[in-house]
Formats: C-alpha cells, sequence, structure tokens
C-alpha cells in the first residue's frame, strides 16, 4: 500500500467504479469494515512518510 | 521514515526571488554527503511572507530560514542538518525583533495571523491527494454526501460566510437560491479571474492547496444540485492551473469526482478553462460569456446567474476563497468554529495581500475586524525606510483609499463599506507620503477604462472623461470646477453603469477627493504635487546644508543633470532634468527635495 | 481595438493547423481554447489561419476576430523572441513602475505593445503578476525580474540577445 486508493488487504473493495461510503474516514482511521493491526499499520505508514508533526493529522 | 522535511517555498512570488535556484543548489549540497534519501523535499505553498523569500521551513523543528540565496545551502546542510544546530544567520531579522527569530511563535508577522483558509498552505505538497486527506482534507465533503442539499446551505447560512471576492453576499442564500430554482442541470463556477492589481490570495491558495476548492466546490454541488463545474482561471497563473490539473487528475483517481460518487447518487465533472487577459470576465455575468466562449461582456442582470446562468442554466458563482472556506464550515462541529471568529457581521477569517510602501509585504490571513493599525503595524511592520503612513487602498480598482485618520478602523464588510472603500478580494496597498494622490486616482481609473468592454456608455464613456480631466489636472491644467464636474460624473457612472466594473470603477476618485481635496486643490492652483510624482508640477532641489558629496546621485542620473565636486554639494540643472527619480532612490541623507516649479529657493518640507 | 491588416504575408505553414482544431470540431464554446492553441502555434494568430479556423469550426469569420480582439492575450500581429511584460498592478505602480517602463521604452525605442525592427523584443504591459512582494516587476518570457529600479534595466536587457 503506498498510497491511500491502494488496497490494505482484498476485503477492501474500493475503487471509482464500486466505491464504499467509508473511504475519506478509512485512510485516517481504517481499516472501517474489517479488523486488522497489520492493514492499519500499512495505513500509518503511509502518514508516518509525510507527517511533519504530530499535529499534522487532523480526523 | 524522513529524518526531516524541508519545505521549500514554490509559489511565484519566492519563485521570483529564485526559490528553484535554492533548490537545486540544496539537492546537490544533500547529494554531496549522500544525505539524500534521508530528507523531504517540498516544493509547497505560500507560507505568505513574500518579503523574505526565498523560505525553507525545517520539519519537525520549525525552523524558519529566510533570504536564501543558493550558496547558504551548504552550511544549512552541514550545520542544521548534519550536527543538528540553527544557523542564526539565516533566520528572519528585522527592526521588530530582538534576537534572530525562529517561526510563528516570534516572527512578528505572523503574531496576528489566524490560519483558516491557508491552514494547509505550506505544510503540505499540493500536488498530493494523501496529504490533504491527512489533513481532514474530504471529510465535509463525505459529510454534506449523506445530508439534505438544503440543510447544507443552511449551515453555510448559519456560520454567516460572505462572498470573498466582491461585493460580499451570503454564500448560503445564493447556494439557496440556486439549489430552489428549476431544471435538472445546473452548474458550479469557480471565479479564479483574480484581476485587481495588488490581489494575489487566490494564486496562492490555488497553487498550495487545490484540493480544498475542489472539495468546497464538490460540496456547493451537492447543495444546489449540480453535476458540473467550472474553474475559470487566469491564464497569466500556469503553476495555478497545472496544479488544479493534477488535482483534479488524483480526485478522479480515488472516485471523489465521476459517477456515484462514494455510493451516493452524486455525479460530479469538474473542467478548467483559462482565462484570456480581461479584467472585465472577474465580474460573474461577463465570466460566464468567456466560459462559453463569447466575448466576455456582462449581461443586465436580473435573470440571476442563480435562474438563468451557464450555458442558460441556475449558476452558483463563488470565488476561490470563498469556496476554500466551505469545508470548515461543512465539516464536523464546522459551522460554530467558523462563526466564533470575526465580527457580528462579517464572520470568518480573511486573506489579504499586503503590498506597497509597507516592511513587510506578503499574505496574511487575519480574523475578520482587525483594525489598518494592527495591519500595517503589527503584521506589516510599519513603513518602509520610517516614513510616514498616509492612506490604505482597500478593494482594488473597485475600492478607495482609507486615510492615516481613521487607522483604527476595524476591517469588515460594513465598516469598509461605511468609509467608501469596499472588501473586494482582499488587496491592501499601502501608500506613504511619497504617494500622490491624483496619480493614484488616475492610475485606477485609467486601469478601469483600458478594462471597460464598452457595452454600456455610462461605463464606456463616463469614464473616459473622468480620467482627461484627471490627466488634465496631474499635468497642471486643472481648474477648480474639475472636481464638481468629477463628483458629478462619478455620481452618474455609479447609478446607471451595467455591471459591478462600472458601478464601482469611481471609487477610488470619489475617495481620493473625500479624504485628500486639498492635494487636488493643490494640483488645481498650486501647480505642485507634493508628492513628487506628476512630473510636470514639481522639480528637484538638493538641499545644499545636508549633501556630502558622496556622487551616488551623480553616478545614476541618466542624463548627467546632476554636477558637482566629490565631497562638496552637488546641484541639478534644471533644463536637463528629466524628473525620472532615478537619484531619490540612491540618496543616502534624503537631501533630494521635491519643490514647486520656478520656486527652485523654497524648501518644501 | 481595430484590426490592422497586415500589409506584407509572412510565409505562414498551416499543415499542422487541422490537427490542432480536430479536437475541438462542433463545439463551439471551445472557441477561445483554439485560439489559445493557434497562438501556441504561430506566436500569434495569422490571418490565413483565423480563416481556417472559421471554415473548420464554422464560426464566421468576423465573431472569430470579435472574440480575438476582445482578450488582451491574443496577438494579431508577429511578436520578438523575448517579450517583456511589465507589470502595472498597483503595488508595481507606487514603487516606480511608469519610470521602469520609461526606461525601457527610451533604451529599446519602442513603446508598449510595440516590437523592436530586429524581433528581438516585444514590449507589453500586464495587468498584474502577483508578485507584488517584488515591485516592481517585469517579467521577460518567463524569466521574473523584481525589486528593479531605473538604472538597472539596462544590463538586465543585454541578457537577452
Amino acid at each position: 500500500m503506498k498510497k491511500f486508493i491502494d488496497h490494505c488487504c482484498e476485503k477492501c473493495t474500493h475503487t471509482k467504479d464500486n466505491p464504499c461510503k467509508d473511504f475519506v474516514k478509512c485512510c485516517i482511521e481504517g481499516p472501517v469494515c474489517h479488523e486488522s493491526s497489520s492493514c492499519s499499520a500499512r495505513r500509518k505508514a503511509i502518514i508516518d512518510e509525510v507527517a511533519l508533526n504530530d499535529q499534522f493529522i487532523i480526523c | 521514515m524522513y529524518e526531516k522535511h524541508l519545505m521549500i517555498c514554490g509559489a511565484t512570488g519566492c519563485l521570483s526571488s529564485g526559490s528553484n535556484l535554492v533548490e537545486e543548489a540544496l539537492v546537490e549540497e544533500l547529494e554531496k554527503h549522500g544525505i539524500r534519501d534521508k530528507y523531504r523535499l517540498v516544493m509547497g505553498g505560500c507560507p505568505g511572507f513574500c518579503e523574505v523569500g526565498p523560505i525553507i521551513v525545517v520539519y519537525p523543528d520549525e525552523v524558519f530560514y529566510c533570504r536564501l540565496k543558493p550558496k547558504d545551502m551548504a552550511e544549512l546542510v552541514e550545520k542544521h542538518l548534519l550536527e543538528g544546530e540553527i544557523v542564526e544567520r539565516l533566520l528572519y531579522k528585522g527592526p521588530d525583533v530582538v534576537v534572530p527569530a525562529r517561526f510563528y511563535d516570534t516572527i512578528p508577522f505572523y503574531a496576528k495571523h489566524k490560519f483558516n483558509v491557508l491552514r494547509t498552505s505550506g505544510i503540505i505538497d499540493p500536488e498530493s491527494i494523501d496529504e490533504y486527506i491527512m489533513r481532514g482534507g474530504y471529510r465535509a465533503f463525505t459529510r454534506a454526501l449523506s445530508m439534505e442539499p438544503l440543510a447544507i446551505c443552511e449551515e453555510v447560512k448559519e456560520a454567516g460566510l460572505r462572498g470573498r471576492g466582491g461585493a460580499g453576499f451570503s454564500t448560503g442564500l445564493k447556494w439557496e437560491f440556486t439549489n430552489k430554482a428549476p431544471g435538472p442541470k445546473k452548474y458550479v463556477v469557480c471565479n479564479a479571474d483574480e484581476g485587481d492589481p495588488g490581489a494575489f490570495m487566490d494564486r496562492s491558495i490555488l497553487e498550495g492547496d487545490p484540493h480544498a476548492i475542489l472539495e468546497g466546490m464538490l460540496i456547493c454541488g451537492r447543495a444546489i444540485g449540480a453535476d458540473e463545474g467550472y474553474i475559470y482561471c487566469r491564464a497569466e497563473y500556469p503553476l495555478a492551473i497545472s496544479r488544479l490539473k493534477i488535482a483534479i487528475r488524483q480526485a478522479e483517481e480515488y472516485g471523489l469526482l465521476g459517477k456515484n460518487i462514494l455510493g451516493y447518487d452524486f455525479n460530479f465533472k469538474m473542467n478548467i478553462k483559462e482565462g484570456a487577459g480581461a479584467f472585465v470576465c472577474g465580474e460573474e455575468t461577463a465570466l460566464l460569456g468567456s466560459i462559453e466562449g463569447k466575448r466576455g461582456m456582462p449581461r443586465p442582470r436580473p435573470p440571476f446567474p442563480a435562474q438563468s446562468g451557464l450555458f442558460g442554466k441556475p449558476t452558483t458563482i463563488n470565488n476561490v476563497e470563498t469556496f476554500a472556506n466551505v469545508p470548515l464550515i461543512v465539516k464536523e462541529g464546522g459551522v460554530l468554529e467558523f462563526a466564533a471568529i470575526g465580527t457580528e457581521g462579517s464572520k470568518g477569517t480573511k486573506v489579504f495581500a499586503l503590498a506597497g510602501k509597507v516592511r513587510n509585504t506578503g499574505l496574511c490571513e487575519v480574523p475578520m475586524g482587525i483594525t489598518i493599525r494592527e495591519i500595517i503595524y503589527d503584521v506589516g511592520g510599519g513603513i518602509k525606510r520610517g516614513k510616514e503612513f498616509k492612506a490604505v487602498q482597500a478593494g482594488g480598482p473597485s475600492g478607495g483609499c482609507i486615510p492615516a485618520e481613521q487607522i483604527d478602523l476595524p476591517i469588515d464588510y460594513d465598516s469598509l463599506n461605511k468609509a467608501g472603500a469596499i472588501m473586494g478580494s482582499g488587496g491592501l496597498v499601502v501608500m506613504d507620503e511619497g504617494t500622490c494622490m491624483v496619480d493614484l486616482a488616475r492610475y485606477f481609473l485609467s486601469f478601469t477604462q483600458k478594462e471597460s468592454c464598452g457595452k454600456c456608455t455610462p461605463c464606456r464613456e463616463g469614464t473616459k472623461r473622468m480620467l482627461e480631466i484627471l490627466d488634465r489636472i496631474s499635468e497642471g491644467a486643472g481648474v477648480p470646477e474639475d472636481l464638481d464636474t468629477l463628483d458629478s460624473l462619478a455620481a452618474s457612472i455609479k447609478d446607471s453603469s451595467l455591471c459591478g466594473l462600472g458601478q464601482t470603477c469611481p471609487n477610488p476618485v470619489l475617495s481620493t477627493i473625500r479624504y485628500f481635496r486639498e492635494e487636488y486643490e493643490e494640483h488645481i492652483t498650486d501647480k505642485f504635487c507634493r508628492a513628487g510624482i506628476c512630473k510636470e508640477l514639481f522639480t528637484y532641489r538638493i538641499d545644499q546644508e545636508k549633501c556630502t558629496g558622496c556622487t551616488a546621485c551623480a553616478r545614476v542620473c541618466p542624463v548627467d543633470a546632476i554636477k558637482g565636486e566629490k565631497k562638496e554639494p552637488h546641484e541639478i540643472e534644471q533644463d536637463l532634468c528629466t524628473r525620472c527619480g532615478s537619484c531619490v532612490e540612491k540618496c543616502r541623507q534624503d537631501c533630494i527635495l521635491v519643490v514647486p516649479q520656478g520656486r527652485e529657493a523654497d524648501v518644501s518640507n | 481595438m481595430c484590426v490592422e491588416v497586415e500589409t506584407v504575408l509572412p510565409e505562414i505553414d498551416l499543415s499542422e493547423l487541422d490537427a490542432i482544431i480536430e479536437p475541438y470540431l462542433g463545439r463551439k464554446e471551445m472557441v477561445i481554447p483554439v485560439l489559445q492553441k493557434v497562438q501556441d502555434h504561430f506566436g500569434y494568430l495569422p490571418r490565413p489561419a483565423m480563416e481556417q479556423v472559421s471554415r473548420r469550426m464554422r464560426i464566421p469569420l468576423s465573431r472569430l476576430y470579435g472574440v480575438a480582439t476582445f482578450y488582451a492575450q491574443f496577438k494579431m500581429k508577429p511578436r520578438g523572441r523575448y517579450i517583456i511584460r511589465v507589470c502595472k498592478g498597483t503595488a508595481c505602480h507606487i514603487q516606480g513602475s511608469p519610470k521602469i517602463s520609461g526606461r525601457i521604452e527610451e533604451i529599446l525605442g519602442v513603446e508598449s505593445g510595440e516590437t523592436t525592427d530586429d524581433l528581438r523584443f516585444t514590449l507589453e504591459e500586464v495587468a498584474c503578476i502577483g508578485a507584488c512582494a517584488l515591485a516592481p516587476v517585469i517579467m521577460i518570457n518567463d524569466d521574473p525580474h523584481g525589486r528593479l529600479s531605473p538604472d538597472g534595466i539596462e544590463k538586465i536587457l543585454e541578457k537577452y540577445s
């Protein structure tokens, strides 16, 4: 997972043609539809790459 | 993970002072040390303080380096990045600080800022949608999708958002009108044809945070029931256009633009139109004509665009900064947060472009209701070269000047209107004793006169006649009746012009006459321009007591009109002098005086 | 603004013009983008090109010129290799841009809107390039030059030959 649009695992199905209502929330707080620490770590890795400081994330 | 992030201002202001060369030098230095991978470099949005560009901010340390040159990069890399020591030499220094200042907490320019619209500019990579989402982006839009369209309009109304582009009409109300207009096809249009000379806040928002504009337009689309949007952007802003295009592509890839967005019954297509250089296209109906491929000429209103706009369909038009405010309001709890800032009638913040004879030029976002004094002396750091503050022009060619006596006037829609100026897009041009108010009025009028589209007579002919009178006054051929004629012409033009351009263009003339009548009279009766601007109405004289004979003026004079021996007081040969002003710029002793013609012996001040 | 008829018609190679117009056929509202692309290609809007655009897009030539002459961006005559744009914004004006343009006119011997005989420079005015903090500013092609004074102009122009 390099970008938020990439799928964290096969459970995520969001694409522009098959959209998920929770997509935006899922980017930061996800995964929303299932529980998986490795999936949330994948999202965290994207954030850690660019977050400048503790106040950077707004949700 | 990166050790540090280096945000280099890549906006037009800093690019003009060479930030791209600074970046190249920085990359070269990092590569020389083999540490390129450890640091993230972003050519980002504008931190606002254009005066001291080029700027680099180092995160997470939050150290603000300014006035950078390519050759400074070696020291920055070796000292700060490798040894962890701040390079004091490159910090902000100025008469308003005792010790070199680090960033927001200590630089006086930022002390009064309230970051809302510019919250993310300069912090994120404007070409990354992921970073926009991390900053809370597209959450307000997601929420809007689950709301009733009219409830969105209601929230925007309740927050008290007023249009940031000109007249200050209630944004929520405008949306509601378009929502209630009948018809299946509606449009959202973003007016990014920022044409007021002296205003560049919209450009900074577009360049620094393009997704915020898309999100604001999407929310508007949901609220009014539109499925298509146009962004009409000046062709003079190529960087803004390219960043918008990237943002649109990303939003499409993420399913935030397109069909059945996020699984809701909502489609939206976004288009960009480049303007072709016509100021009048900033007027909403002219802008619509231009998108339709016609000459950009205003249409009579009513019908308003909310009833019959683009291609005859109901249309909402807002400007860039207005749309950038929308996600802040529609997010969870946003209405109260937004309405808590500002004054009774003017909520939220306003971004001002501070320019002219003020020490700190640049962009500032401040709460509505801040006084002119605070902007000029706290944010702006006072007048350049210690001169006297004379007036500030608010609202560009449609606005008016506010004189030094009203320095404690709060800046909000209603106070500015009462003073004879307007909020307009938020350009604030500060003037000192060296600005001639007749020339200023003439300058604005010659601008609007040139940009008049010619459709209606009061604007086309009226401005021409007014300009002729002002030309005459500044050439020394004015007669006392001219002021009354200007007044009555101005009143007719205001009353009878078709569009906003015509209705507001006499404002600079009216407000300068209102506050600086004696300066007009001096031009007319004494044939003297005390500011030393109107070339026929003054001469230069060198103060023989003060001149040290440094020869700086003589060397710079393009016509060799300045004579004198080294270390002896110099003199100006009046027959040769073209009053180009080059010598005044160079003189360090301020000993070149402006005196009335034919009275060279007098000392004017 | 009146449209001047070119006295000497320079050789105009129209072979690529159709490819430029092609994507916009049948979309009359796209006339401004088409003219922008045509000008990008030729550097200005030559009359033969305008005639072809008019025929292909089925827009009367008079209307086409009506649109083209309305917008400051469109030029009806060939321009110099270097376009000097003097910013006439408020901030630049009160920081002395009239003195800057005066000096340039003096050096080049042309007035605003004109091109030097050797097609080296075209002098133009622009409403505001948005670099107000660096006033007075000029742009020469894509290079901005800020915080100018009249005596520094000659040196800057020398760099462009």
